[in-house]
């Protein structure tokens, strides 16, 4: 049955969207907040003509709704999940922006915008490592996204741990340089001299941990992975289903441009060789 | 061959789609519990590590695989009719050159498959009980061994651990399978029923998530080519396993069947008892998996056929940090956007302005006025030193004049403001002149004979000495006895 298209809901559910892009009308656990029942209950009666309008909507502005239900892991039994998955191409008109989580991520005032993004940067790709790689997961595996763990306390050693790796192979670079003690290796490597330096020329414990947990907060907030509980003392986290399809959809534009072209080329002759020799993977014993 | 000289295998890693054969399914699936009866853990041990991956034994495999070999066997000698004791010395002879062992090997593992060991087991009698039992069986072996030779026959733990291997639940079966709901159905076995609506939902959530996992990881080939091949009869099935879910739920729509369920449920207890309303959701649960499946299915044979599907492997994230730290300045200068690029297709957007909604606007385009540092009160520093209020000042200052102004007539805010007598050093708004027209008691009048009356006169505009202009009703302040009627009665009453 077709009608009138009452905007007036539209726009509810689209308010909510962009503020919290993702919708559940039900939890596994915990208590799910009115409003986004309600807008699951708005959502669930669309008709046709309705939710092509809704879609139409979102995707002016740059947006692509998706449903899933009980069948993708982690949603709730007889459960539907929304999740507003941006298209990475559009850059503009959108009320959401990386900004605040620029704003949130400094630790001064006065720091530069590149310092920032490069530290947000580094955490972000190390959370990746552990939602991802550590599980042998590929990016595509969206239903593997209840999987990985982030444990703070373990985020903020491989941090460190990656930093005093980059220190040490800084100085060997300076040593090796041309023209030994010299400054201008060092200079070679922006992105390492930026992390590398905090305040006081040494980038801090205390400062990897103001880092990670105002980083984590901003992901949490930006609906990108969830707190779960565990043991007292403990801070773990772990994907939502909003993240991991955000990054398997901007996969493509984004993030391909930044793995190394050798893993690429290893990866297609892995690939390769598969197709040659379909079946499988053997080694001699 | 002798078991010293191991001959050259190869070892194969099957993917999880590419079916082992079904005695290996059997075997997996209860490996781990003989740990759990096995592991000499102390009750209370702190400890929660996890136990190795490793296992004894050869890493060859060749034992097991002889293990059931023999067992079938001896089922193949039964089928043909033997049901004494058989001598395997002709299983001995053919197995043993086969996996390069010598015939004592072959030997043992029947030696070993006729011994029986004890396996115990908790158990509680119902959900109320305080304690639990220990039981135990010793029935456990698979072989009966003549007291002298080499012959053997299989016991009925034998046989029923070939047929538990061999009832593995391919997803091709999964129409018989659910013609058994219908059979429990018909024959009042409704606690059967359940079980068997659960096996089929989770043989068909499973077979769910094993195609998603082919749609999203499409580096592992083994499953597309098993599904490829398989996509006729896999859709067959699915449609086969809808016709009887269809029959079984009109079954339950017949009142006999209904009444009959009603009733056996009702002498039946709380966690046993099977309801209609619990069959139908059964069956709708079941039915929602089977469409889920099929969705899927359909997008998979889709995305194959595309075969455009982007180069998704496993990427190597830590390694794409360490090389963001080696880029050279060259790369690096325009590194912040592009980066931040990045972020914006796969990042935490967050909302820019803090609201969307009317209702959220309240804290956000309200004028935040800058905190003017308060006068100063009465307030203690240290020791009790009392400072006084700039109105009370003026107050002190002016008193006299004021009452005598008073006691002249009305005074409105305009008549004070401009009355060159008055000493405004201690007021420095407008606001604070006005306030002391509202606020009569702190003119500290004590006449009971007398009252001070606060009243509102016409709109006036006032100019005040930076040059703004600002307009309001007249405040006018009355000096007279207590009941007077000649006082400011309304608003809106000229001065």
């Amino acid at each position: 049955m077709s009608g009138l298209i009452d905007y007036e809901r539209l726009g509810r559910v689209s308010d909510l969207l962009k503020r919290q892009r993702i919708i559940r009308s039900a939890a596994q656990e915990g208590r799910v907040r009115d409003i986004e029942i309600e807008a699951s209950e708005i959502l669930r009666s669309l008709r046709d003509d309705e939710r092509e309008a809704l879609d139409a909507l979102l995707r002016g502005g740059g947006w692509e709704l998706q449903e899933y239900d009980d069948a993708m892991p982690g949603v709730a039994s007889r459960a539907r999940v929304w999740v507003l998955i941006r298209d990475a191409e559009t850059r503009e008109g959108s009320p959401l922006s990386l900004e605040p989580a620029w704003l949130r991520l400094a630790l001064r005032s006065n720091e530069t915008r590149a310092t920032t993004i490069y530290w947000f940067m580094f955490i972000w790709l190390q959370t990746l490592s552990f939602l991802y790689e550590r599980i042998n997961r590929p990016v595509s595996a969206v239903s593997e996204y209840v999987s990985g763990i982030i444990d703070r306390d373990e985020l903020e050693e491989r941090i460190q741990e990656r930093l005093d790796e980059i220190r040490a192979l800084g100085d060997r670079v300076m040593v090796a340089g041309p023209q030994e003690g010299d400054a201008t290796e060092r200079q070679r490597l922006p992105i390492a001299q930026t992390l590398l330096a905090g305040e006081d020329g040494h980038t801090r414990a205390s400062d990897i941990r103001r880092r990670v947990g105002a980083f984590l907060k901003v992901m949490e907030d930006g609906f990108m992975i969830e707190r779960i509980a565990s043991d007292a003392g403990s801070e773990r986290y772990r994907q939502t289903l909003l993240g991991a399809v955000q990054i398997n959809q901007s996969y493509s534009s984004g993030l391909i441009h930044l793995v190394p072209v050798e893993q690429t080329l290893a990866e297609m002759d892995r690939r390769l060789a598969a197709e040659t020799a379909p079946g499988d993977t053997a080694d001699a014993a | 061959m002798t078991s010293g000289e191991a001959s050259p295998t190869l070892t194969v890693t099957i993917p999880r789609l590419n079916r082992h054969p079904s005695w290996v399914h059997f075997l997996a699936s209860v490996t781990r519990l003989v740990d759990a009866h096995d592991c000499a853990r102390q009750v209370g041990a702190p400890q929660v590590i996890a136990p190795s991956e490793q296992r004894p034994g050869l890493d060859s495999g060749v034992f097991p695989t002889v293990a059931w070999r023999l067992l079938e066997w001896l089922r193949d000698r039964e089928t043909e009719g033997a049901l004494d004791y058989t001598d395997i010395t002709p299983f001995v002879d053919d197995i043993a050159p086969l996996f390069g062992l010598a015939a004592t090997d072959v030997q043992y593992i029947a030696t070993l498959l006729a011994t029986p060991t004890l396996l115990r087991y908790a158990d509680r009698p119902d959900a109320e009980a305080s304690t639990f039992q220990v039981k135990s069986t010793s029935d456990t072996a698979l072989l009966d061994k003549q007291r002298r030779g080499h012959a053997y026959r299989l016991t009925r733990v034998g046989r029923e651990a070939i047929g538990f291997a061999g009832g593995y639940f391919k997803w091709i079966h999964a129409s018989a399978e659910a013609q058994k709901l219908l059979i429990d159905l018909r024959n009042g076995e409704y606690l059967s029923f359940r079980s068997m609506a659960q096996r089929l939902i989770t043989r068909i959530r499973s077979e769910s998530l094993e195609v998603l996992r082919a749609i999203e990881r499409p580096e592992v080939d083994e499953m597309r080519t098993i599904y490829l091949r398989d996509a006729k009869k896999f859709t067959a099935t699915i449609t086969e396993v809808r016709k009887v879910l269809d029959d079984v739920q009109n079954e339950l729509l017949r009142p006999e069947v209904r009444e009959d369920i009603d009733s056996w449920s009702a002498g039946q207890r709380a966690e046993d008892a099977v309801t209609v309303s619990d069959m139908n959701e059964l069956i709708r649960i079941a039915f929602s998996a089977l469409r889920t499946l099929q969705m899927r299915l359909s997008t998979f044979t889709v995305d194959v056929q595309k075969r455009d599907r982007a180069l998704v492997g496993l990427i190597r994230f830590d390694s794409i940090a360490k090389g963001l730290f080696m880029l050279p300045d060259t790369d690096v200068r325009s590194a912040a956007d592009y980066l931040a690029g990045v972020l914006a297709g796969a990042g935490p957007l967050l909302p820019d302005l803090v609201a969307f909604a009317p209702a959220q606007l309240e804290r956000t385009i309200k004028i935040q006025r800058r905190h003017e540092k308060k006068p100063p009160g009465f307030r203690r520093i240290g020791v009790p030193v009392v400072v006084k209020d700039r109105l009370d000042t003026f107050v002190e200052r002016n008193r006299a004049l004021l009452l005598d102004m008073l006691g002249e007539g009305p005074v409105s805010l305009t008549k004070l403001m401009e009355d060159d007598r008055i000493d405004f050093q201690d007021l420095q708004y407008m606001a604070e002149a006005a306030s002391l027209l509202v606020s009569p008691l702190i003119m500290l009048h004590d006449d009971p004979k007398m009252r001070i009356r606060i009243g509102l006169g016409d709109w006036t505009t006032w100019t005040l000495p930076d040059g703004w202009e600002m307009s309001g009703r007249e405040l006018i302040m009355r000096y007279e006895p207590p009941g007077s009627k000649d006082g400011v009665k309304s608003k809106g009453r000229a001065a």
